[in-house]
């Protein structure tokens, strides 16, 4: 499944940041099961993909997808009864499955969908980026104030002394958002794994927040992994896309490729749906059923009860991502991938 | 709550589209005061001033961002909020004069729904006890009518007889806002209202849902007044759109013009915010970031709604020579000024202040600083920079009048008033289109 280190990066993506060399953060087959009293839940289910520094990375996908498992699990979030059972975690020379989260804390930040969530409403802003900044880089008192207050500024929040006196119900949903990023930068970190940054806020606050990630990218050299459902942000802000169903990646490529030449029906479908792409007079594609919980490991193609192109030969093995391009990094795990059809027998009965 | 007489000279007559009017929404405004106890903040001007009609069986698009009133706005069309001014007139009555059973019978012509199917939805009750709750609180027919009526809107919507049986938690979100939609077509309305219906929904189930409230109001002959803030889904869906910024409507006009040619500079920015390549915004639209964030709606500008955040802002008559980066930082240091100066007011500064606990705040110099770090200001609006500077610590009111009186625009004390953009019934409200301006399309895009 892991063929991401496939030596076949000779391609230039267009929008692609630096990836030569060693990726800085690289997932191998992670599997992420929960264990329910009815049944065992694999969320996460042998994923696989590189981070390179500087370069955006995205993971889209429905809700129930695993898309924000595999966040937690790059952190080492996971809570009870979810467990990393399998695969590893490269990051700078450790498998931080093995060798445990610690030693890498504030390396990996995190930002969350919803910015009054990730703050505690009872103390002040100020007091939770000094807090963020003792741990992580041992500053205290009036450094930790001043430090504060150039994080602060450097996300954008006008008069900032002022606010860092302020409670998170003071500022508004793009201000608090500003001020979480700031405290996921008070760690120093390698790794900024944004989970639905911006899906809580309007369109207009969406705009800014997308482009201080972009000036804090290019300023600081973050690898970003960035997670969403809206197929709109991703192609403005990923270097590379993964498309997540069901526990699993089922397509991969570069941005411009995956929006101009899918090749999972998932991806198609996806992108058909989004109701910019149809004329008003027309109905709006729509994809039957619901995304699946997998409850097992994967015995068929997760996809095919909602496929329009799906056969037999769907349903009874779990298709492999195959190359389907001789230039660029573009996998899909469907058996009509590449040549359409003659691949792995399918279509044959 | 007052209704106010009209000449009805204020709205373009009706020529582009034959549809009667249903519903005719007059200067409209809900406030909300809140009882505090010292009685000392402005009220909340949710709905401020907005005049639309909505035709019948048409779709009517709602658009703006989170605090425009929106909601609010579809809240009191229904009597669920009081407005307090204006008029919502619907066959020659107004609306929000109604009340006790005459409130009800206006009521049971309006179904609505709900963005959250997770929180507008009983959980201790079953889907048929659901959908049938609204036929009981209007006492509609026999209790075996009731649930033969129910059937009928299970199917309707697309779901089966079994579900009837079903609790609302065991179904997927897609479901859930059928039922919700079943409920809200229970009492035959002609009109629903649509609160953000399927913006908690996956893109591929949005897309079902939305396939059924189509074929729901061509089947049934509804008018839609569909509330969202993705303007992808409104331009798919609506006949008509209108833009609504802090309580007011700044653009009103067919889907297609409004997107096609947007003509309000706010709409500009707002479409060419979305991003993606499937964006329905038109391909010579340049992206338009937005400084700051909207005004708080107790204390909304003075003149034009959007002159805080505006692109396309009238520049001060005294200093037409600034670049669009001094003139949004010195918009900036309004903003931290006025949000001072309203610090001040508040009664813990005031106490704090009387027992000598001032702020930790840093003073205004370093703050100017860093704002006007990478910006260029002619040697007069520095000056008036330096002057303002120098009383922002102990006068912020004082400071901001000063920049009030040196960089205040047209756009800050008058309010625009609704223009007609075409010959299609489509209006905006932006001064640029006063003649003597430039307009609005010209200097963005």
């Amino acid at each position: 499944m892991s063929r991401a280190d496939a030596p076949d990066r000779a391609e230039v993506a267009p929008r692609s940041g630096p990836r030569d060399g060693e990726p800085l953060l690289s997932v191998r087959n992670l599997r992420t099961v929960f264990y329910t009293e009815r049944e065992t839940i694999h969320a996460v289910d042998g994923i696989s993909f590189d981070i390179h520094p500087g370069e955006t990375v995205g993971l889209v996908g429905e809700s129930g997808s695993g898309k924000s498992v595999t966040a937690r699990s790059i952190l080492g979030l996971v809570d009870e009864p979810g467990v990393i059972k399998e695969g590893q975690i490269r990051f700078k020379g450790d498998d931080l499955v093995e060798t445990g989260f610690e030693d890498h804390r504030g390396d990996i930040a995190i930002v969350f969908q919803d910015p009054s969530n990730a703050l505690n409403p009872v103390y002040t802003v100020g007091n939770q980026l000094k807090e963020a900044l003792s741990i992580h880089q041992g500053l205290t008192g009036e450094d930790a104030t001043e430090r504060a207050i150039e994080l602060l500024e450097a996300v954008g929040i006008p008069d900032a002394p002022r606010r860092l006196g302020e409670y998170p119900h003071q500022f508004s949903g793009g201000m608090a958002q500003r001020a979480v990023i700031a405290i996921a930068l008070a760690c120093d970190p390698d790794v900024l794994v944004c989970d639905e940054p911006t899906t809580a806020l309007d369109v207009t606050i969406q705009a800014q927040i997308l482009d201080l990630l972009a000036d804090l990218q290019a300023e600081e050299d973050l690898a970003i992994l960035f997670i969403t459902h809206d197929m709109g942000v991703i192609e403005e802000t990923a270097n590379r896309v993964n498309v997540i169903y069901a526990g699993e990646i089922v397509e991969r490529a570069p941005t411009g490729r995956l929006f101009a030449d899918p090749e999972h029906p998932y991806t198609e479908a996806l992108l058909e749906s989004i109701p910019g792409r149809t004329p008003p007079e027309k109905r709006l594609p729509t994809i039957e059923g619901e995304v699946p919980t997998p409850t097992g490991p994967a015995d068929a193609c997760r996809f095919a009860p909602r496929c329009p192109k799906a056969v037999e030969a769907c349903r009874t093995a779990a298709p492999d991502p195959v190359d389907v391009s001789a230039t660029a990094d573009h996998t899909a795990a469907c058996i009509f991938a590449g040549d359409r059809g003659d691949q792995s027998g399918g279509a044959n009965e | 709550m007052t209704a106010s007489v009209h000449d009805g000279n204020s709205m373009p007559a009706s020529t582009a589209d034959d549809r009667d009017t249903f519903l005719e929404i007059r200067d409209l405004e809900t406030h909300y005061t809140d009882g505090s106890l010292f009685g000392a903040d402005p009220p909340v001007r949710a709905v401020d001033g907005v005049s639309l009609s909505i035709r019948r069986g048409e779709t009517l698009g709602l658009v703006g961002e989170s605090g425009c009133g929106k909601t609010t706005l579809g809240r009191t069309l229904v009597g669920l909020e009081s407005a307090t001014a204006g008029s919502v007139v619907v066959d020659g009555t107004d609306v929000t004069e109604l009340s006790g059973s005459d409130l009800r019978a206006w009521q049971r012509r309006v179904g609505v729904v709900f963005q959250d199917p997770q929180e507008s939805l009983n959980d201790r009750l079953t889907v048929g006890e659901i959908v049938a709750e609204p036929l009981g609180a209007h006492d509609w027919g026999t209790p075996a009518d009731r649930e033969d009526r129910v059937f009928t809107l299970l199917d309707q919507v697309g779901l089966r007889e079994e579900h009837f049986y079903r609790y609302p938690h065991q179904f997927s979100g897609g479901q859930r806002q059928r039922v919700a939609i079943a409920r809200a077509l229970a009492l035959e309305p002609e009109f629903l209202i649509l609160d953000e219906p399927v913006s908690a929904l996956d893109v591929s189930v949005q897309a079902r849902v939305i396939n059924l409230l189509e074929e729901l109001q061509a089947e049934l002959g509804l008018t839609y007044l569909f509330i969202a803030h993705d303007l992808s889904l409104v331009r798919h869906i609506a006949d008509r759109v209108t833009v609504m910024y802090l309580g007011n409507a700044l653009e009103v006009g067919r889907t297609q013009q409004v997107f096609e040619d947007p003509a309000n500079p706010y709409t500009r920015s707002l479409l060419s915010a979305i991003p993606g390549s499937s964006s329905p915004a038109p391909d010579d639209l340049d992206r338009i970031t937005l400084r700051g964030t909207p005004p708080n709606p107790r204390y909304p500008p003075e003149g034009c709604p959007f002159a805080t955040r505006c692109p396309a802002k009238i520049s001060p008559g005294a200093h037409d020579d600034l670049s669009a980066d001094a003139l949004g930082a010195i918009e900036t240091f309004r903003d931290v000024l006025r949000e001072r100066t309203r610090a001040e007011a508040g009664l813990s500064q005031r106490l704090k202040r009387r027992l000598g606990l001032g702020s930790t705040a840093r003073s205004v110099q370093a703050i100017v600083d860093e704002l006007f770090a990478d910006v260029t200001l002619s040697p007069a609006a520095r000056d008036v920079i330096d002057r303002a500077t120098a009383t922002a610590d102990t006068a912020p009111g004082e400071a901001l009048t000063v920049l009030d009186d040196e960089f205040g625009s047209v756009c800050d004390r008058q309010s625009p008033a609704e223009h007609a953009v075409d010959d299609t019934d489509r209006t905006s409200r932006c001064l640029r289109h006063r003649v003597d301006f430039e307009d609005p399309r010209s200097d963005l895009s």
